[in-house]
């Protein structure tokens, strides 16, 4: 093969490598600090081995405004607890974005799904099956940092639940397992 | 000249006239206005106003929690142009820090809070000044509380509940109203001159007397559902819904300095660190509406036209139809303020 056909091919086949993330490969530029009885770094890779669900879920934020469902694909928040230890009914999770914000989250919360939910209108209405996951794709796609990515806390359920926006940490970057007294 | 010679001509006109137009025609400028939630029902009606002064100008109104506020420039890195936030104090916390976002704050407004509840409440016909936090005690009372470790509203509540200790000599107000309703309790330490009101990391109501949510607009449904019989609420809000509002005594409602009459001032700390640029402390000061605008402003003249609309203009007559009440502005670095404002503001 001749050289001025070469190189151009292997420049387009790169880039068409780069495009769809093959050999940058986005497990290995997502790294997640996992802080159990040891502190270990979990990539994207990591999450995708574990047992992902699918589900859709909407957002309020303080005033009022509403995010309609999406769906999200990510690990559940117990999986992720059970990498560590048992969980039981002291069980939380801590977790972390890179400037600072935190939010802890409950047995109640993260092993039972009890949050308030909204209809569309932002009126209360009763809280069906609820599940938080760390989730690592929006509508079936890598989540864009404009959109809290590449991992972010997400609650979903079967009619995709509306909750309160300040429970979906965006940029997560580290998750503690803590039993508290 | 046949039809289709005139069709033709006309179609031509048609193309260059809209070309024309297009490229004539006046810039719109959207200014993005990121103010606090208790804001929100006065922007609106300011947002209306200035547009139909300011055809040119389009005002992209953004409610949040003050501290989301803040955050949304100096940690999240976003662009606005005007921030007002319910706590001026929060301005040099979060934006005079390193990288700087801004070097000066304007106060433009005030506010207090006190009990928003709706007639048929359970017993409405007795509240009152007096009566108030012994009412709040009863088993069969429901009160929403604005969760102290998202919104301003939800640790001065807590304040307000302290302090009325000292105001109505009643050492048990705090354990009466809020002891047996949480998973894990909040402590209060009392030292000689303060209450420091402890907030634990996980907080989840247990009596089934409270209903806590995360802001306190989102109290304002829960009350006219009557999902509960009273929060307290900002004045403003409240008169603006129409709900029924009892004012508490100017000590204790964190409207002015009136509580630094008491014995003890307050203090609210969080039991983990919330956000890394401050510390999860808040100490009871009135409640004074402070704005800025920050260095990353992309459109700093139409910010400066709107701060001047706010503080000076006819901004501030609308707050006050919004039952906001105003001040005269007042600054904290009249050297660092843009030549235009500096007019507004004595120095």
């Amino acid at each position: 093969m001749k050289r001025w056909f070469t190189l151009p091919l292997i420049a387009l086949v790169a880039t068409m490598l780069l495009t769809t993330g093959c050999i940058t490969g986005d497990g290995e530029s997502v790294e997640l600090t996992y802080v159990g009885d040891e502190t270990q770094t979990l990539t994207l890779d990591d999450l995708k081995d574990m047992p992902a669900v699918t589900g859709e879920g909407g957002r309020k934020n303080s005033v009022g405004q509403i995010t309609l469902p999406m769906e999200f694909t990510g690990v559940p928040l117990t999986a992720l607890y059970e990498l560590d230890r048992e969980i039981t009914e002291n069980s939380a999770i801590r977790v972390t974005a890179p400037d600072g914000y935190s939010v802890t989250f409950s047995y109640r919360q993260f092993v039972e799904g009890d949050f308030i939910t909204y209809n569309e209108q932002g009126g209360e209405v009763p809280a069906g099956d609820l599940q938080m996951i760390l989730a690592y794709e929006e509508g079936g796609e890598s989540i864009p940092e404009e959109y809290g990515g590449p991992l972010r806390i997400a609650v979903i359920g079967p009619d995709g639940p509306i909750t309160d926006g300040h429970w979906w940490v965006r940029f997560v970057s580290t998750i503690e397992v803590l039993t508290m007294n | 000249m046949n039809r289709s010679h005139i069709a033709a001509i006309a179609v031509i006109v048609l193309v260059l006239g809209s070309g024309i137009w297009y490229a004539t025609r006046p810039e719109t400028t959207t200014l993005t206005v990121i103010c606090a939630g208790s804001l929100l029902a006065s922007m609106d009606h300011i947002e209306e106003a200035y547009e139909a002064d300011h055809p040119d100008v389009d005002v992209l109104i953004e409610g949040h929690g003050s501290i989301q506020v803040l955050r949304q420039v100096a940690e999240l890195g976003r662009d606005a142009d005007v921030l007002a936030v319910a706590d001026y104090s929060l301005i040099p916390l979060l934006m005079y820090g390193d990288p700087p976002h801004s070097d000066w704050y304007i106060q433009f407004a005030t506010n207090r809070l006190g009990i928003a509840y709706r007639p048929d409440s359970a017993y409405a016909d007795e509240i009152n000044q007096d009566t108030w936090y012994e009412i709040f005690s009863r088993d069969d009372v429901a009160l929403g509380l604005s969760d102290p470790r998202f919104d301003a509203s939800g640790y001065r509540t807590l304040m307000i509940v302290q302090l009325a200790e000292d105001y109505y000599d009643d050492p048990t107000i705090f354990e009466d109203i809020y002891g047996g309703q949480f998973t894990t309790p909040i402590d209060v330490e009392e030292t000689p001159d303060e209450y420091v009101i402890k907030i634990p990391e996980i907080l989840e109501t247990s009596g089934g007397r409270i209903s806590l949510r995360g802001s306190s607009v989102q109290l304002l449904s829960l009350l006219e559902t009557g999902g509960i019989d009273y929060a307290f609420e900002y004045e403003n809000v409240s008169e603006y819904f129409g709900l029924e509002f009892l004012p508490l005594p100017s000590q204790i409602d964190l409207g002015n300095d009136d509580f630094t009459q008491l014995e003890h001032s307050a203090r609210v700390r969080l039991a983990f660190q919330r956000f890394a640029s401050i510390t999860p402390e808040f100490k009871a000061h009135p409640t004074i509406y402070g704005l800025t605008i920050p260095f990353e402003a992309p459109h700093e003249d139409e910010a400066r036209d709107f701060v001047e609309f706010l503080i000076a203009g006819e901004g501030r007559a609308i707050f006050k139809e919004t039952y906001l009440p105003t001040m005269d502005p007042e600054t904290d670095a009249y050297e660092n303020l843009p030549a235009q404002l500096k007019n507004l503001i004595e120095e």
